[in-house]
């Protein structure tokens, strides 16, 4: 099995007043899929400054001398970044940050990403908790958040009660399928998110799911959220944007909280509500940790 | 706590603040003797007998045979009362409370463009140097600010007018309207205009459009000189608040997230980096309320500011207090629209 | 490449110099003060005979533009711009000195004895200020006058008194932020007395930005000093000042605009030299800007 990520003679050094420091020296490291790797070291010995130079987040007066980031056949993903100048000039080093940016974008919050030592202070605390995580589903797979909320308007009651039927006796697979053959595919991580809620009881369980099939959105909603699933670019104009945006997000945050009752927080609907000073330092770490890989759909 | 508990409780802390304002203030242009009081309170179209029984009437009410604080006490009472004087300036004599009526609407129409063309302009360049720090964008804004910032507001003010009055000829300087032009209508008199005292709404009302438009160049360069001197504070403000948020925790967080470089300004970096240049906002727009009395001054607009310079180069108490009082009811609401704006945005308030 | 090893006072300097604006406005602060020290000492040395009044020349009053012999040109009643300027820079100078340093001095004062004794006195403390700091100047100025008379006296007291509640306010927010410091703390646990903290630990960290807000102050005072002489606060003035030389040009403005320009742009740059010469100062005493 080939190696998902990659690091080979990694120099990375920093310019300040007092000189030059030299952080990263020949750093050569490989991971494979499904291995973990600990760092240990002293502090000031670097480990932060790595793991931010995998993911691209340098500081400005960061110089990548030479080396190579390699992950998972994205190539290269410090290529441009590298200092070809022998003199430092801060102006240039915002700009390579800026190309690593936008390089990055794809893969961070997707298929890499990060958390903090400080989950305090990694929070925005002017911005919900619901929609800091909803953020990160927004941006890379809106499809999934329309797909969930044209499902939702599209199943009956009818069909509720025959997928109540079907999950107390049958097999995962036949849910699957019988959502499939009608077009409700969006509902399945909704429906099996209630449905693994054991600390309620069944009847609980089923009035929630019951209450998924509330039917109606608007001609309007409906018109952008199929527009989504289609990516027609119509939908990218600066007004039309802040609509679509709007409504995904108030999608996304509902998918939130079911990531949130997944990892065990209690009142996952209150606490999305919520800002992030309002919660406890252990709950802000789990909130932050679940922000990691929320768009993959295995986990 | 509710909101509006809050806001109760934060007007009961503003109130000492308007009674010490006042206090002082009163203290202060009273010391020369009670003959002030009267001097506020004497109706200056009176004369002879009716003069000096009004006098009488006035020593009676006010205990002016008594010590400061008591003045004070009643004159308070007067207040509440909803009587607040006659001031004796050389461009209006009369009731204070008229004097409010006639002057205010000037300056109100001069601090909501001005304020309205700071923010405007203000926001985005503050924004935007911040994110293209260092850049040609920023660095000539910055120097534009700095040397607004230096400049005294009469400097930005005369300047405009050599600039645009008198090399290019283009805008008029001085006054509200061109007075060739109203001086047959009927609904102007004395320098004021009727109903309500803006010439450019009046003129309008009354279907004659050019004097409206005259009336609106009269406006522009006095608002130009108010907004950029309040700009540059506001753009310098802004922008080192960007600066600090984008130093931030959280702003990584965001990238390493995947978030989009603009969703990360106008999101996550504008909404916690607008509070203080907000709060500095509303100061400014309580500042120009009360009467920019130097651009009022040297543009020759019949203003609040003006009103209140002219009361205290002429020691004319009533005025002096009237202005006060205005322009600490004008503060102390300001304040209260921060704390009211601070606790909104920031969740971190509790009320 | 530099070597790791330079000494903190050498940094500072480095970064000041290194900092090409900071350093020019602080070679004009500095020429600006050196003027006034001449025209206190030695006014001769620039040829000026009368340095505390204004020489009219009746016999041209209207204003001249610059020429070879009044290299400002002139400004009504004959008087000659350039020596006028200079000798103006003393008294602005003077005075704005003298504002900010007194409403520093007591703002620090009360902002560090309320910051570090809390509790009821710095309720009381705030409150005051807060009071104070919502008087506008020029009606302060204008009461302070009524009472002790207009002049530049009353001008720079109501000036200071308007100015200190900034410095309490400031003095007071860096005192407690240093109060609360794990550091003080400790020095409290191994029985350092109150009194010995303040003057160790408060006064060290409290002293240095504040001298970057006088700096900065300085900038902003001398505008705001002329703009109340400028409006006329002074009746029958004759000292050279700079607001009230604006003044004088204001007849003229349509037809002499460098009468009204000059003086302004004296006002102007020095203030544009303080701000620099402050901000580059910030620049070294902040240790957050120390990585750059």
């Amino acid at each position: 099995m080939s190696n998902l990520l990659e690091v080979k003679n990694l120099r990375l050094e920093f310019y300040t007043r007092r000189g030059v420091y030299k952080v990263l020296n020949d750093v050569k490291l490989s991971l494979k899929r499904g291995e973990v790797l600990g760092l240990a070291g002293e502090s000031g010995s670097g480990k932060s400054t790595l793991g931010l130079a995998i993911i691209g987040l340098v500081a400005e007066n960061a110089i990548i001398v030479s080396g190579e980031v390699l992950f998972d056949g994205h190539g290269n993903l410090i290529k441009s970044a590298i200092w070809s100048d022998s003199k430092f000039k801060i102006k240039k080093g915002r700009k390579l940050i800026k190309q690593l940016h936008k390089q990055l974008l794809h893969i961070r919050g997707k298929e890499m990403s990060m958390v903090f030592q400080d989950p305090m202070s990694s929070l925005n605390p002017l911005l919900k908790i619901g929609y800091q995580i909803a953020e990160v589903v927004y941006y890379h797979n809106p499809k999934l958040l329309a797909q969930r909320a044209l499902a939702r308007s599209k199943v009956t009651k009818q069909e509720m009660r025959e997928i109540i039927d079907l999950l107390k006796t049958s097999e995962e697979s036949n849910l699957v399928s019988y959502l499939s053959q009608k077009g409700l595919d969006g509902l399945y991580e909704q429906i099996m998110s209630i449905w693994q809620r054991t600390n309620l009881s069944e009847v609980k369980r089923e009035r929630m799911l019951l209450s998924l099939a509330n039917g109606g959105i608007s001609a309007l909603e409906k018109l952008v959220l199929e527009g989504v699933i289609k990516e027609r670019k119509i939908f990218d104009l600066p007004i039309v944007r802040r609509y679509k945006k709007k409504i995904l997000v108030k999608e996304g945050v509902r998918k939130a909280v079911e990531l949130l009752s997944q990892l065990g927080v209690p009142h996952p609907e209150k606490v999305v509500e919520m800002y992030p000073h309002e919660l406890s330092g252990g709950m802000r770490q789990r909130v932050a940790s679940r922000l990691r890989l929320p768009t993959t759909p295995n986990w | 706590m509710k909101l509006w508990a809050y806001i109760l409780r934060r007007v009961v802390i503003l109130v000492p603040t308007l009674i010490g304002l006042t206090f002082i203030v009163f203290v202060l242009s009273h010391s020369g003797g009670p003959n002030l009081v009267l001097a506020e309170y004497l109706n200056p179209h009176l004369s002879g007998s009716a003069k000096q029984a009004q006098i009488k009437a006035l020593i009676q009410e006010f205990h002016l045979n008594q010590p400061i604080y008591v003045q004070y006490f009643y004159w308070l009472l007067q207040v509440l009362k909803g009587n607040l004087g006659y001031t004796n300036t050389p461009i209006y004599s009369g009731p204070v409370s008229q004097a409010f009526e006639l002057f205010m609407p000037n300056t109100l129409m001069l601090s909501i463009i001005a304020s309205v063309f700071t923010w405007v302009i203000g926001m985005p360049l503050g924004v935007w140097s911040a994110v293209k720090k260092d850049g040609v964008f920023d660095q000539t804004t910055r120097i534009a600010a700095l040397a607004l910032y230096s400049m005294p507001f009469y400097l930005i003010a005369l300047s405009l007018i050599i600039i645009f009055g008198v090399y290019f000829r283009v805008l008029p300087f001085s006054g509200t309207v061109n007075l060739l032009l109203v001086g047959s209508v009927p609904w102007y008199q004395n320098g004021i205009s009727y109903p309500t005292h803006i010439f450019i709404i009046d003129a309008a009302i009354h279907g004659k459009y050019m004097i409206a438009l005259n009336a609106l160049e009269h406006l522009i360069l006095p608002s130009l000189a108010l907004s950029l001197g309040s700009l540059a504070a506001f753009i310098r403000l802004l922008r080192s608040q960007m600066l600090e948020v984008f130093g931030q925790d959280f702003i990584r967080f965001a990238y390493s997230k995947g978030v989009p470089e603009k969703d990360i300004i106008t999101v996550h970096a504008r909404k916690n980096a607008i509070i203080v240049p907000l709060t500095n906002f509303v100061y400014l727009v309580a500042f120009l309320l009360g009467g920019a009395v130097v651009v009022e001054s040297i543009f020759n607009i019949p203003g609040i500011g003006y009103w209140t310079t002219q009361a205290l180069l002429n020691n004319d108490v009533g005025g002096i207090m009237g202005s006060t009082l205005l322009f600490g009811i004008i503060l102390v609401a300001a304040s209260l629209a921060i704390d009211v704006i601070y606790a909104l945005i920031d969740p971190r308030v509790r009320y | 490449m530099r070597s790791l090893e330079t000494s903190s006072f050498r940094l500072s300097l480095q970064t000041l110099l290194r900092n090409k604006s900071a350093f020019v406005g602080t070679i004009i602060v500095i020429l600006y003060f050196v003027d006034a020290l001449v025209m206190e000492v030695y006014p001769k040395l620039f040829g000026i005979t009368q340095p505390n009044s204004l020489v009219e020349n009746f016999s041209s009053p209207l204003p001249l533009p610059p020429s070879f012999s009044h290299p400002l040109g002139t400004t009504a009643y004959g008087i000659d711009l350039l020596t006028s300027i200079l000798k103006a820079i003393k008294f602005d100078l003077a005075y704005s000195l003298a504002v900010v340093l007194s409403g520093a001095a007591l703002g620090v004062i009360i902002g560090v004895i309320s910051g570090y004794v809390g509790g009821a006195l710095d309720e009381f403390l705030m409150r005051i200020t807060d009071i104070v700091f919502s008087i506008p100047y020029l009606v302060l100025a204008l009461a302070v006058g009524f009472v002790i008379g207009r002049t530049y006296t009353s001008m720079v007291l109501a000036l200071a008194i308007v100015w200190w509640p900034l410095y309490a306010r400031y003095g007071r927010a860096l005192t407690l932020s240093i109060k609360t410091l794990p550091y003080v703390d400790s020095a409290r646990l191994y029985g350092m007395n109150g009194f010995k903290i303040l003057l160790k630990h408060v006064i060290p960290n409290v002293l240095p930005p504040v001298f970057v807000q006088i700096s900065l102050d300085l900038g902003t005072i001398m505008p705001t000093f002329s703009t109340l002489s400028f409006i006329g606060f002074i009746p029958n003035a004759n000292l050279p000042e700079l607001g009230f030389l604006t003044t004088l040009g204001l007849n003229y403005i349509q037809t002499a605009p460098w009468t009204v320009i000059f003086p302004g742009l004296a006002i102007t740059v020095f203030s544009l030299a303080a701000n620099l010469m402050g901000e580059g100062l910030r620049d070294v005493f902040d240790p957050r800007r120390r990585s750059e």
